[in-house]
């Protein structure tokens, strides 16, 4: 049956303000014959950091772009600020960190460069940069502590600060949106708890609503606002304090993985929201 | 070399130079830095169905072969985005088609003979007067679409799928680039080659990227070396009577590896003094 999978808790329905910015609606996706999303149901919330999770190939990186409106689903609707995704990216509403960049690191850019880009994109004609733009670049960089780093080769940076200059870009053309695909592949731990702070300022700091892809719950779980646990389905979606029902856990990762949450939340949930 | 400087073909073929220099610096760029130099020749190799074609049906073979370029990179690029053809499987079957095409249509015409090494290799005599205009145009229209488009370029050739998703048309704008690719190609081919003119596309920008970290830098080198190579093949390939595009592609490779060499040279030397 339709949506019996889906598992809305109370407490985030208690915690919806307005229309949600994402809204995914019985969606279905097939490459072929092979089915990769079944009746995808969700919303994520104004203001909200909510993460997707699951293991290789269970469609998160699929889920992510028929959102974005890179994939048509063949059944459901994806909605984002209520309107259709193309929308929303032609009215630069979406900042988006792809999962790797398939460009060559020789590329000739600093990392400057590279925030400017999507800075300038929107130029008819080629000029240079004015000062208000230039403003923008090191004020995007400044947010994810990269503006020392700004003429750096952004081949020569390291895996983390490749990653900051790529929010960084993301975030020049002030988007309301951040919708980011494995961002904590290749990061270490001191990596990821910086990156994790960094999400954290942007929710609460610049009121951005924020959607990420991660393979391990047990690192976001302390984190994000609400979680949607996706193996071709979602079989949850709640807060991460709702204690996540163990047949859910199996049918996304299987019988044999142990879990180990942050559970920061766990008294207070009712509170928080 | 006055003597040389006040033959008309030399004229054509100089300013043909000058013009290929900034066409191929600039295209250099986006399409080694997205990786398709093997597209360019593919491209390239795609030339001689289309000039085969032109001779047996006894029409300016600079028309058909740019029928069949553009034809067929817009063909290509469609088929691997569609997921259905491998990339370098999709121009390995079209370049090979065509140049097999090209030979059976030459052996269908046995009493007319052509300068088939001209078009392989290259020939400074086979730029005409039209061939000349045909590029100013082709320059002229590229000048407008890079000036119209060149950050959106940019960001495209960075990271196609953000800038997809930042409301860039990729699709429309790739495509666009590889007409244009195609057409370079075409007039390009009387003077440089069709199995030679790849070189062209790979070699500027290689050549701008062993020198510097910065874009803007990396194009000028670019320009600078594809006039340097062309310019120069010219003039050697007339003084020891060699084919133009032959000249101009070993002299290119020579400075490219000269360079190459005194950088890791350098390099080493700098590692052993820190």
């Amino acid at each position: 049956m339709p949506g019996t999978s889906l598992k809305l808790s109370e407490n985030c329905e208690k915690s919806m303000t307005g229309n949600p910015t994402i809204s995914v609606q019985d969606v279905s996706v097939r490459y072929g014959e092979n089915l990769v999303l079944d009746r995808i149901q969700f919303d994520v919330n104004p203001h909200e950091i909510v993460s997707i999770v699951g293991p290789n190939g269970s469609g998160k990186t699929t889920l992510i772009h028929t959102i974005l409106g890179l994939i048509e689903p063949f059944h459901g609707t994806v909605r984002v600020f209520e309107k259709s995704p193309q929308s929303a990216r032609s009215r630069g509403q979406i900042g988006f960190l792809p999962q790797a960049i398939g460009t060559d690191l020789q590329f000739p850019v600093s990392a400057f460069d590279v925030v400017a880009l999507a800075v300038s994109s929107h130029k008819r004609m080629f000029r240079p940069l004015s000062q208000n733009d230039r403003a923008r670049v090191l004020e995007a960089l400044q947010k994810v502590q990269m503006e020392k780093s700004a003429q750096l080769h952004f081949g020569s940076l390291s895996g983390g600060e490749k990653q900051r200059v790529l929010i960084a870009r993301a975030l020049a053309v002030h988007p309301k949106l951040l919708i980011l695909d494995e961002p904590s592949t290749g990061l270490d731990i001191v990596a990821q708890e910086s990156f994790y702070k960094l999400l954290q300022y942007l929710r609460d700091e610049e009121g951005l609503t924020i959607l990420f892809v991660s393979h391990d719950i047990g690192a976001v779980s302390g984190v994000v606002d609400r979680i949607a646990c996706l193996n071709r389905k979602i079989h949850f979606h709640g807060k991460p304090s709702d204690c996540i029902p163990s047949e859910a856990l199996e049918a996304v990762f299987g019988k044999d993985v142990q879990f180990v949450y942050h559970d920061r939340h766990c008294h207070t949930c009712g509170e928080d929201s | 070399m006055s003597e040389l400087l006040a033959m008309s073909f030399f004229h054509n073929a100089l300013c043909m130079s000058l013009l290929l220099s900034g066409l191929f610096g600039l295209l250099s760029f986006f399409v080694v830095l997205r990786k398709m130099v093997f597209l360019g020749a593919g491209i390239a190799h795609t030339a001689f169905g289309g000039v085969a074609l032109g001779i047996l049906l006894g029409v300016n073979p600079l028309y058909t072969s740019l029928g069949f370029c553009v034809a067929s990179a817009i063909l290509i690029s469609r088929l691997v985005r569609s997921g259905n053809v491998n990339y370098d499987t999709g121009i390995g079957i079209f370049f090979s088609f065509s140049m097999a095409l090209g030979a059976l249509l030459i052996s269908l015409r046995r009493a007319y003979s052509f300068d088939l090494s001209g078009y392989l290799f290259g020939n400074i005599l086979g730029v005409s007067a039209f061939d000349l205009v045909i590029t100013c145009i082709t320059a002229a229209l590229f000048a407008l679409f890079f000036s119209l488009f060149f950050q959106k370029l940019m960001f495209i050739t960075f990271d196609p799928l953000v800038a997809e998703v930042s409301g860039i048309r990729v699709q429309w704008i790739e495509t666009m680039m590889l007409i244009f690719l195609a057409v370079i190609i075409v007039v390009s081919v009387k003077m440089v080659g069709i199995i030679l003119v790849s070189a062209l596309v790979a070699l500027p920008a290689s050549f701008g990227l062993l020198l510097s970290k910065r874009y803007q830098i990396v194009l000028v080198i670019s320009i600078f070396y594809a006039m340097t190579i062309l310019i120069g093949g010219l003039f050697l390939s007339y003084t020891l009577d060699t084919p133009t595009g032959a000249t101009v592609v070993v002299l290119g490779t020579f400075l490219y590896f000269i360079t190459f060499i005194i950088k890791l040279i350098l390099r080493s030397v700098s590692k052993d003094a820190g």
